[in-house]
């Protein structure tokens, strides 16, 4: 196994009391990377996180943290996961140094190195400001920060981030963005959301999750197209035929996808905005798509729905 | 490890108010208790059974009638140590670190018995001040609080148990106290006349166990019973905490 990947996971399922959460999940995670993990509530992403940081087990298949098998080392692993639950384990009346203390205890750390953990941790998270203050009475913003650098507290390899931007404003949530970015480039980082701009803001690449199965797997990056507004119905042909346009397709009833290669977007746009006015249907809006996330989360999500009911695992 | 589970669930108990509440309950009960005893005594010195003085009329008996108020405090105490951190989440942070079922079950018993062992100081101070009215038997009271402490540790063994098993800490709390009373009434049960069952329910009662303790005997067997019946609890308590790290919990 190449030491860059981190988790390895194959055909992992498990259900809970006989109802399938996850089936047959293939995974691999790498440092340097964040993976976004999409899906409605209720698609399995909690169990998947779970299953990764060695809080459950799986009940077919096999996970490797860091090349140990998870069923067999279920508490060396730990040392290589960071992992915050969807409510973070925080104790309200701890304040937040000594909540940061006491988790780097439980991961072994002592002495200097715990100190310098703990400093770390506070100067990662931008937690400086709320140190002596108690868990109990901090924003939820701060909260969920708190979560995140107790679990980032001893440096693990993997940090698996479940529903982390949940119930931020914008602004925390820019924020936690932004530290997430930062944490991915030394780590693998794995997130899970069912907001698509959250993945696509954070992200390298995105899985989306269905029923317990991954669906989809794509890399996220800038320059695949925009995404056009219309006051009426898309022109799907017209915009077909513009120059530079390799694909389209309606997002919903007033906006349509309009793919396009890089080099060709200028002439691309020059020519959709001549075709508006010349043709009569006004634009409303015109806007880069980072990545047709939404298209194809959208129309994953409506097949598997309208399509006949998944093999049960 | 055991340290470290322990200093934060002896911290988080000073930290709000239940710890600091609860002190004061079971000492403003021993304190009524003492005080109706010190009456009695100026009444009739050596009227009351047992004659050993006012050593055990007064100073140990203040000190049994404590393990009636533990009965429904200790449970409330131990309500949030799984109940509570299961309910809010807080239980993922130890369950997710490397520590054993041991260790997690053994360290939050060490914590709450820092709690208990500052509880048994301070039941133990008013009857050594007896010293102050008279020869007071040192070592008959000191073999009471080494009983009421040994009891204590099983009740807690035994509320923590049941902490582990519900995320609900009301029904922790009251299912604490139903199995504390039920192991005090076995012990008013034992007078049935038939030798070997009222042998059995004095065996099974904790307070019966209590008893020869709070006279100065310090009877191996007794205090056998009281550290098999926390090392059965703590050991019980481990197993559930390894269950639901590997059946997982939500």
């Amino acid at each position: 196994m190449p030491d860059d990947i981190l988790i390895d996971v194959k055909q992992a399922s498990y259900s809970y009391g006989g109802q399938a959460a996850v089936c047959g999940l293939d995974l691999q995670l790498r440092r340097g990377r964040v993976t976004g993990l999409l899906g409605s509530n209720g698609a399995g992403k909690s169990t998947t996180l779970r299953l990764l940081s060695g809080n459950l087990l799986a009940d077919e298949g096999s996970v490797h943290i860091a090349g140990l098998d998870a069923a067999r080392h279920t508490r060396r692993i730990r040392r290589h996961i960071g992992y915050l639950p969807e409510v973070p384990p925080l104790y309200p009346d701890l304040r937040v140094a000594e909540a940061l203390d006491h988790a780097a205890r439980l991961q072994g750390l002592r002495g200097a190195a715990l100190r310098q953990a703990v400093a770390r941790a506070i100067e990662r998270c931008r937690l400086g400001d709320v140190r002596r203050r108690l868990i109990g009475r901090l924003s939820k913003g701060y909260r969920q920060r708190t979560g995140i650098a107790q679990a980032i507290i001893h440096d693990p390899a993997v940090i698996l981030l479940d529903e982390p931007s949940s119930g931020l404003d914008p602004l925390q949530n820019i924020a936690l963005r932004e530290l997430i970015r930062e944490l991915g480039s030394d780590h693998a980082v794995l997130l899970s959301s069912h907001i698509l701009a959250d993945i696509e803001a954070a992200c390298d690449e995105a899985l989306i999750m269905h029923d317990g199965r991954i669906v989809h797997h794509q890399k996220i990056g800038a320059g695949e197209g925009y995404t056009a507004g219309f006051a009426g119905p898309p022109p799907l042909q017209d915009l077909a035929s513009l120059p530079g346009v390799t694909g389209v397709e309606a997002v919903d009833e007033r906006r349509a996808h309009l793919a396009c290669p890089e080099a060709a977007q200028a002439d691309m746009l020059t020519a959709l905005i001549r075709a508006s006015a010349a043709n009569g249907w006004p634009l409303t809006e015109l806007l880069p798509a980072r990545s047709g996330l939404e298209q194809v989360f959208v129309r994953q999500l409506s097949q598997r729905d309208t399509g006949p009911e998944p093999h049960p695992c | 490890m055991l340290i470290t589970i322990a200093r934060a669930e002896l911290l988080r108990l000073f930290r709000t108010p239940v710890g600091w509440v609860l002190l004061a309950v079971v000492q403003f009960v021993q304190a009524w208790v003492f005080y109706r005893l010190v009456q009695n005594w100026q009444l009739s010195p050596v009227a009351s059974g047992f004659d050993a003085g006012f050593s055990f009329n007064i100073g140990s008996r203040s000190l049994g009638s404590s393990a009636y108020a533990a009965m429904l405090v200790i449970p409330l105490l131990t309500m949030r140590s799984f109940s509570g951190e299961w309910r809010s989440g807080a239980i993922q942070l130890l369950l997710g670190a490397p520590a054993s079922g041991v260790q997690i079950a053994l360290g939050k018993f060490l914590g709450l018995m820092g709690w208990v062992t500052l509880l048994c100081l301070m039941l133990s101070l008013m009857p050594l001040s007896l010293a102050l009215a008279g020869r007071l038997d040192t070592g008959l009271v000191l073999s009471a609080a080494l009983g009421v402490w040994l009891l204590l540790a099983s009740f807690t063994a035994i509320g923590l148990y049941l902490s582990s098993l519900t995320r609900q800490q009301a029904v922790a709390a009251f299912a604490g106290i139903a199995v504390l009373m039920l192991s005090w009434l076995l012990a008013l049960l034992a007078g049935t006349g038939i030798g070997w069952l009222d042998e059995a329910l004095r065996q099974l009662s904790s307070l019966g166990h209590l008893e020869s303790l709070l006279r100065g005997l310090i009877d191996s067997r007794d205090v056998a019973w009281f550290v098999l019946v926390t090392a059965l609890f703590i050991g019980l308590t481990a197993l559930r905490v390894e269950r639901l790290r590997e059946g997982g919990i939500s």
